[in-house]
């Protein structure tokens, strides 16, 4: 076990979807319940791994601070965002890094992004609504060489999904159920 | 590290084993089989012809015997040793390679029960003189040892009364007429004493007893010479006994070397106390153990012995009668036979081990009608002692 | 005879290292075993594959059946290490708990019977199915189980599981309608056994494997009563098998064991979980167990001979009212029985006119069967439900998974039949009379 990372199973399960690409497909699906105010509860639903379901029971809340008329009881929708393309990007570089045979003593992710709320708040201005830029260092103490990390960097943001989500246009397909209510 | 090679309990749990040799396994594997295959026919005829070594047979040989084989042999000092299936296995297997009819063996008097029926009534019918003769002074050999003798052979301490025979001063005048000295070491065991180092040839053992340590098998043990060791397999074990032990066996005994030493101090310890506490009791006649001054051949076992064992030959007043009294008040020490394990056993000889002699045999090989035999076991001495002077003390007031 | 060192499964390799390469580059894949050597035995029959799958003649000694290696503990070396460092433990021998090559030697054996690419043994049933089981299932999952489990079985479901934040759902093997309702979104496995005890259904295993396919599920069915010469559930798709070894596999009625067999991917999830829960099987008992597979298909047939035999008998005593052997025409499953079983097995369920209390008097004047629990033992056994393995039921509980008053169950072992015969015709006939008496 290298990072606490089975080397053998990983190859055994990358050797395993190459020759029979459904095991290779994960869906996943959450499901988010409106609580109170800015607060709401997200519950993972069954995922699939290839096609064998999985139980996925966590839940989670996110909610704003006060300053931003929430009540500051989880983390915020941006603070998720950059922690599920980070913890992804950090799967990514760990798991380039076991299969390389690096052997890593810590690696620790920085983000930081700013974004203009005028875009959320419709103030016509030439502010985008979402992030313009996210910045992150990524700070690694291993057994690699700078040289090898600069590639592995490389290839862990070209393999992430998540990064490679926010970094190329995504569909993004909706729908809305409705039901008024009578007086 | 002792005088430049490791130490007994060190070769004890390690000697002859390498873990590469079987899949990194710390202990030795049970070969539990009858048979080997060959990698060609022609290899199977080779090991057949002595041409090739290996094993073919598990009668013949078996590589968890061979490991405990090995081990004894480094114990005892010997170069090879083969294993049976129990003592008398071990004892008709080596007497079988050696005699023939018309050849003349000479035993010590003391001799346990059934190795003696086997030498003066087994052995006799087949035309082999059988000499009982006192050894505990070897001059009685000198005056009875022709060039005829092809044995001679002694237990030291002997079973049932701890009579210990000089094996260097034995050895010397055996070999001047060309017979073997072979010894039945089950009672010293290899951390007591090693026989080979004294000048004897074959070493043997009831492995039943100490080796094994827990009353759980039934075995026996030959060492010596490679060449006298091969004769022993390929004649008295192969052809004559078939007495060959189960591998199973074998690694309890490997399992029951390791502690051997361990052990073997415990009971000379307890034994030690044991013995003192007798001689010092009202109620019992005599004591004879190795490590008390009152003991006849006390310099002797100094100089044989590095400890004086586990085993307790006493009378107590009364006699037979009185003897078989106190037993029967005993609740921890068990009544039972065989000895040299964890528990605590009592027996009387002239009616148990030693039956097999007659009252009349008996007298005369020194085994008396009151002795009773004790094995001190591995338990904590003061309640060994506590269970004794229980039933002694009772035993008291009847003689009283 | 071979002196390069011997260190566990020597196909099992880690990975090529490749500098600069991604994860696609490692070339590693998962195969059958571990294996302490190469012992092709595809196209063998059932009696060949039981007496030399796995079995391992010892390279160093050439000694004809595998050794008991009664060793807790194993000398590190490079290949160890280097197997701990990559993840593939299991190819190498470390300590007891983790692998052991008279473990090794059962399994593979195992595995060839039941048509498996990798087996695990452990120190009994109980402890391979719940294994198994944790090993398949995740926080807040849920089972579909059958509701006439085998109870120890039947307690992991419904003790232990709502203790881990999971559920089960407990429904009649025959229903497979109710089964297919039962599944939740979080439903992760399907757990049955392949024949029912003590009635002696056979459950429709192809229906369940197309439910399981159907809802992305996995299956595991216990085929304690259905040993590989009757059934193999893997060809038929299930996902895992999983047996009491002490019953039929071992055959002896002398130890305890349990296995579970299936792909590879499987039992290296279940592995972890048996390091954990520490049920792994002592290297004597995996020698016995070994010893007793030699003879499993030559013990089927004679089970089966004296079963079916037996159980024609007793169909036509007039003490019994009812017999229950899938081989018999009069069993509610026998088609199914036909299409899915090899051949029939040693057990018989039956009821006798009277109830409970004609059942205890029969038992007492059989001489052959022994009292006693268990099954699949050479030696006949023989139980009432009632006061045994389903006592804590109600009666009303007990005549809904079909145990009416009256029910015997009896493992019929390898005694001749007409001896068996015999001793039932005499002690029906007693019972009988003793009832006329009155």
């Amino acid at each position: 076990m290298r990072n606490n990372i089975p080397t053998a199973a990983l190859s055994e399960f990358v050797n395993e979807v190459s020759g029979n690409p459904e095991e290779g497909l994960m869906s996943y699906g959450i499901e988010i319940d409106w609580e109170s105010g800015t607060r709401a509860r997200t519950s993972t639903k069954p995922m699939l791994v290839g096609p064998h379901k999985v139980s996925r029971s966590f839940t989670w809340k996110a909610d704003e601070p006060r300053q931003l008329m929430g009540n500051n009881h989880g983390p915020n929708p941006q603070e998720l965002l950059l922690s599920g393309l980070g913890s992804c990007m950090m799967v990514a570089f760990v798991a380039g890094a076991t299969a390389e045979g690096i052997q890593l003593e810590s690696v620790k992710i920085d983000f930081d992004g700013t974004l203009d709320l005028r875009g959320f708040m419709g103030l016509g201005t030439n502010a985008t609504v979402g992030f313009p830029e996210i910045n992150y260092v990524i700070n690694v103490v291993g057994d690699g060489t700078p040289e090898q990390f600069e590639e592995l960097h490389r290839k862990a943001i070209a393999h992430s999904p998540n990064a490679q989500t926010i970094v190329n246009p995504v569909s993004l397909t909706g729908e809305i159920v409705s039901k008024q209510i009578d007086d | 590290m002792k005088n430049g090679k490791t130490g007994f309990s060190t070769r004890a749990i390690h000697y002859g084993y390498d873990a590469a040799d079987h899949q990194g396994s710390l202990n030795p594997p049970i070969y539990l089989t009858s048979t080997f295959t060959f990698d060609t026919a022609e290899a199977g005829g080779a090991m057949f012809a002595g041409e090739q070594e290996g094993h073919f047979y598990s009668r013949i040989s078996n590589p968890t015997l061979e490991q405990l084989e090995n081990r004894i042999a480094n114990l005892e000092g010997a170069e090879a040793g083969v294993a049976m299936a129990s003592g008398m296995g071990a004892i008709s297997s080596v007497f079988w390679t050696f005699v023939e009819a018309g050849d003349e063996v000479i035993i010590d008097k003391t001799l346990y029960g059934c190795t003696f029926a086997f030498l003066s009534h087994g052995l006799t019918k087949f035309n082999v003189t059988v000499k009982p003769v006192d050894m505990t002074d070897p001059a009685n050999l000198d005056a009875v040892i022709t060039d005829r003798t092809k044995i001679v052979y002694f237990e030291t301490p002997a079973n049932p009364n701890n009579r210990l025979v000089d094996i260097a001063a034995v050895s010397q005048i055996a070999h001047k007429a060309g017979a073997r000295v072979i010894v039945d070491n089950t009672y010293a065991t290899p951390v007591l004493s090693r026989p080979i180092e004294h000048g004897a040839d074959i070493v043997l053992h009831s492995a039943t007893k100490y080796l094994g340590g827990h009353g759980d098998l039934v075995a026996g043990l030959v060492a010596g010479s490679a060449e006298d060791m091969k004769q022993v397999r390929l004649v008295g074990l192969k052809d004559m006994t078939g007495s060959v032990m189960s591998p199973f066996t074998a690694m309890l005994i490997l399992r029951g070397l390791k502690t051997l030493e361990l052990r073997v101090e415990r009971h000379c310890q307890s034994a030690r106390k044991v013995a003192e506490v007798l001689e010092a009791h009202p109620a019992v006649l005599s004591v004879s153990y190795p490590g008390l001054d009152s003991f006849p051949q006390a310099d002797l076992a100094r100089r044989q012995m590095s400890d004086f064992g586990g085993m307790i030959p006493f009378k107590v007043k009364g006699g037979k009668e009185g003897g078989i009294a106190m037993m029967n008040r005993l609740s921890l020490i068990q009544r039972a036979v065989s000895l040299g394990d964890a528990e605590s056993l009592i027996q009387h000889p002239a009616s148990m081990t030693h039956s097999t002699y007659t009252p009349e045999e008996r007298a005369e090989h020194g085994i008396a009608e009151g002795l009773v035999r004790l094995s001190v076991g591995l338990e904590t001495a003061g309640d060994i002692i506590d269970d004794l002077m229980a039933a002694l003390s009772q035993h008291n007031a009847i003689a009283a | 005879m071979s002196n390069k060192p011997l260190y566990g499964d020597a196909t099992s390799k880690p990975s090529t290292r490749n500098v600069g390469g991604w994860i696609k580059d490692l070339d590693r894949s998962r195969r059958a075993g571990p294996y302490l050597a190469a012992h092709p035995m595809d196209n063998m029959g059932m009696s060949t594959k039981a007496v030399h799958a796995g079995t391992h003649d010892d390279p160093r000694t050439g000694a004809v059946g595998t050794p008991i290696y009664q060793t807790s503990t194993f000398i590190l070396h490079e290949e160890t290490y280097g197997s701990i460092e990559e993840g593939f433990g299991r190819d190498r021998f470390i300590y007891t708990r983790y692998g052991n090559p008279s473990q090794w030697a059962v399994q593979e054996k195992l595995a060839t019977l039941e048509g498996a690419e990798s087996a695990l043994v452990f120190s009994s049933g109980m402890a391979a199915i719940s294994a198994a089981v944790l090993a398949l299932v995740d926080k807040g999952a849920h089972v579909v189980a059958a509701s006439d489990l085998y109870g120890g079985t039947y307690n992991l479901f419904n003790q232990e599981f709502p203790s881990l934040g999971m559920s089960a759902t407990l429904v009649d093997s025959y229903d497979i309608d109710a089964i297919e309702a039962a599944i939740q979104p979080n439903t992760q496995l399907l757990y049955f056994e392949t024949i029912t005890n003590p009635v002696l259904k056979v459950v429709d295993i192809p229906a369940l494997v197309d439910i399981a396919r159907r809802h992305n599920l996995r299956l595991v069915v216990d085929s304690t009563f259905a040993p590989p010469p009757v059934m193999k559930p893997l060809e038929l798709g299930v996902d895992l098998v999983v047996h009491s070894a002490s019953k039929y596999l071992n055959g002896h009625s002398d130890l305890i064991a349990g296995v579970v067999c299936g792909p590879r991917k499987l039992v290296d999830m279940i592995w972890p979980r048996l390091l954990n829960y520490g049920g792994q099987l002592d290297p004597h008992a995996a020698f016995l167990l070994e010893r007793g597979l030699k003879t499993l298909d030559i013990r089927m047939r004679a089970h089966e001979q004296s079963a079916m035999a037996l159980a024609t008998f007793l169909e036509t005593h007039p003490s019994v009212d009812n017999v229950l052997y899938p081989m018999l025409p009069s069993h509610p499953d026998h088609i199914r029985a036909k299409e899915l079983m090899k051949m029939g097995t040693g057990n018989v369920t039956f009821f006798v006119k009277g109830g409970d209390q004609a059942a205890l008097r029969l038992l007492d004047h059989l001489h052959l069967p022994k009292q006693a629990t268990s099954l699949g033992g050479i030696e006949s056994l023989i139980s009432l439900p009632f006061n045994s393995s389903q006592a804590t039921m109600t009666a009303r509980q007990r005549a809904d998974i079909g145990i009416h008053p009256g029910c015997v169950r009896l493992s019929v072992g390898i005694e001749d039949a007409n001896d068996l015969i015999a001793d039932f015709d005499h002690a029906l006939n007693a019972i009988t009379d003793m009832k006329g008496a009155a």
